[in-house]
């Protein structure tokens, strides 16, 4: 059965922000009025800046600022669909042919983001590619889904980010207890010897990029392989698939695989970017009443928005409908020490007193206390008794160290 | 449409402090019952007196000085309950008057409130009513409200222990340092396990606001008391020096914090 379900409705109008990627904005390629293909670039700049796609096919509407999943209003192309899902022609290159600079240039091209970086940034050379295979948070299962649905092309997205990399070995890390996943892709990769997977008991927290090659590290130290810390490359499922995409079919990243949690039917679908919220959830049978918080991607980390008129962009990989029993603000109480949250933190800080002095603006001590060490996982205000906002606070603090 | 929006994480766990407050008192309970059975109605007396006293005081304080709403965390009762078990059977009822009001005066509210004290209220209490009244709180023969057998209070130990609502560390190290450290200084170790002990052990210095944070403090927190649990033990009255032990460590907890501090986690 398939896990993922392309949404096939042509929305009526498609939003696509220029800037999807930690850094400057995109310049618009094209102006009001212009007809533009599936798959033509839309949007570009300076070296560094990464390549936005038209998802649709269609006249250009507008050009103006628009609501952004993560940041404020960015400057977005509109475009109104006509239906006739013109694509440009995409060409398809074999990779065992490439060159490392060649494959590096074709991901460039093809926008390839992963959490705000782009792709091409992070291939420098390496020993070891590991794919982060687990889903970082709870309701979040489009890595599982994309292993299920695409082994093959994942395990050809892996080798073309190996040879982009230089790297001899790949490891997908997977949950251990999804045995499923685990099988699917031993299987896609019988062929390939240096391609590997590391079954990972999944905490939440392993799940993000640096605990998660610590952990594939240590596991493959301990079976007597020779590997170190400096020399690897973590990746993710969805990174794999897009260098594939990229690479053997001339596709740039004009699509991602969403999680859709709390609507009538929770599952995974394939969205175009630039389709509104409103539009993936309707897919999903609609809300199930009236909506109290949406949230962009998992629930300890994600964004909640301010309105489903949001476009899908690159990096949304979930979306959490919240209802009134939910997403009720309880009322925060004094913090009583009792180290739940240093428990928890995976960083081996001490949460509460971050927050205690991000809340009396002692930023000096928020710096002797290593807040810059803080990953921002949510573990400590998830686990607060006395529902202290914690990560907010150590948010805010950060940004006033800046 | 109005949709929230807010900071993460959007979910939270189904905990909250008047849940752990809760425990503490539902984990006092079977001692307190057994209390009553062995005493009757002076051991009664002393407790309602001491827990309405605790109650008051922090309402009154909180209302009428601070004039800020009357908290309803319940943490005066557990101070109150404390208070009372540590009470002779035979104090006039005004002991556990003084020793509450004083314990949530100047043990709690002094310090800025629920969250903020550096020693426990209850102990605070206890120790002033010790140093004041002596021929009170010292009656050799008479029976301690705690003096219960001690499996009793195990029983609500237990209790915390699988609920997570202490840090486990603590009673892990305070009874590793006191088998060691007597173990070494007597032949016969029988008479450390009393209620009083336990009591202190598993109720008193496992109090979150008053102990460490940090995973090697609280470790060095147990050891400590259990050291000085025994050094005063030896020469003074053993359910005493568990007390002072406790409070003496309590004065020492943000040393410790801040000299225990993890190395951070960083990546690479």
């Amino acid at each position: 059965m398939r896990q993922i379900e392309p949404i096939t409705k042509i929305p009526e109008k498609v939003i696509i922000p220029l800037q999807q990627h930690v850094g400057a904005e995109n310049t618009p390629l094209v102006s009001v009025g212009d007809v533009v293909k599936i798959g033509q670039k839309i949007g570009d700049g300076e070296s560094g800046i990464l390549p936005v796609h038209s998802s649709a096919s269609g006249k250009v509407t507008a050009i103006s600022e628009c609501p952004h999943p993560f940041y404020e209003n960015v400057l977005s192309i509109i475009i109104e669909p006509d239906g006739k899902d013109a694509y440009i022609e995409f060409k398809a290159e074999d990779y065992s042919q490439l060159e490392r600079e060649q494959i590096i240039g074709i991901i460039k091209e093809a926008g390839v983001v992963e959490s705000g970086i782009p792709v091409h940034t992070k291939l420098s050379p390496s020993d070891v590619v590991i794919l982060n295979g687990m889903d970082e948070a709870p309701y979040m299962t489009s890595n599982r889904a994309l292993m299920l649905d695409f082994p093959s092309e994942i395990i050809d997205g892996l080798k073309i980010l190996m040879k982009a990399t230089g790297a001899s070995r790949g490891f997908i890390g997977i949950d251990a207890s999804d045995s499923e996943a685990i099988n699917t892709m031993n299987k896609a990769a019988v062929d390939d010897l240096n391609i590997e997977t590391v079954p990972l008991k999944t905490t939440y927290v392993r799940g993000m990029e640096e605990f998660f090659a610590k952990a594939v590290v240590k596991r493959e130290i301990s079976r007597g392989h020779r590997i170190s810390n400096a020399s690897t490359m973590t990746s993710t499922i969805g990174t794999a698939r897009a260098a594939y995409d990229a690479v053997c079919m001339g596709k740039p990243l004009i699509e991602t695989v969403v999680s859709v949690w709390g609507v009538k039917k929770s599952q995974n679908v394939q969205a175009k970017i630039g389709t509104s919220l409103r539009n993936v959830i309707e897919h999903c049978g609609g809300y199930k009443g009236k909506p109290k918080k949406i949230v962009v991607n998992g629930p300890m980390t994600g964004m909640a928005q301010y309105t489903d008129e949001v476009p899908v962009i690159k990096d949304v990989h979930g979306i959490l409908v919240q209802y009134e029993e939910d997403a009720t603000m309880a009322e925060i109480q004094p913090c009583i020490n009792c180290a739940k949250c240093v428990d928890v933190c995976p960083a081996n800080l001490l949460p509460n007193m971050l927050a205690a002095f991000a809340n009396k603006g002692r930023f000096d001590m928020c710096k002797r206390y290593n807040i810059s060490a803080c990953v921002e996982c949510g573990k400590c205000a998830y686990v607060c008794p006395s529902k202290i906002p914690i990560v907010q606070l150590i948010k805010c603090a950060k940004e006033w160290i800046k | 449409m109005s949709i929230i929006v807010s900071a993460p994480p959007h979910i939270k766990k189904d905990t909250c402090t008047k849940k752990m407050v809760c425990g503490v008192i539902i984990a006092l309970l079977p001692a307190l019952a057994v209390s009553l059975y062995l005493f009757g109605l002076p051991a009664m007396a002393i407790i309602l007196t001491s827990v309405l006293a605790a109650v008051c005081a922090e309402g009154a304080i909180q209302k009428f000085i601070l004039k800020k709403a009357i908290p309803t965390d319940g943490s005066a009762i557990v101070t109150g309950l404390l208070l009372a078990l540590l009470l002779h059977v035979n104090v006039p009822l005004w002991i556990p008057l003084i020793g509450a009001v004083v314990a949530i005066a100047i043990g709690k509210q002094a310090f800025g409130g629920y969250g903020s004290n550096i020693f426990n209220p209850a102990l605070v209490g206890w120790a002033v009513l010790t140093m004041a009244w002596p021929s009170h709180m010292a009656s050799a023969g008479v029976a301690r409200l705690v003096d219960i057998p001690p499996f009793v209070l195990l029983v609500g130990a237990a209790f915390l222990l699988y609920m997570g609502y202490i840090k486990w560390q603590i009673p892990a190290s305070y009874l590793i340092g006191v088998v060691f450290l007597s173990a070494l200084l007597t032949r016969d170790g029988s008479y450390i396990f009393i209620g009083a002990f336990i009591l202190g052990v598993f109720f008193m210095a496992t109090d979150p606001i008053t102990t460490p944070l940090t995973k090697k403090g609280r470790f060095i927190f147990g050891i400590g008391c259990g050291i000085l649990t025994v050094i005063y033990g030896y020469y003074g009255d053993y359910a005493e020096g568990v007390c002072y032990s406790i409070l003496l460590m309590n004065s020492v907890t943000p040393l410790i914090d801040r000299f225990m501090k993890a190395k951070p986690f960083v990546e690479g």
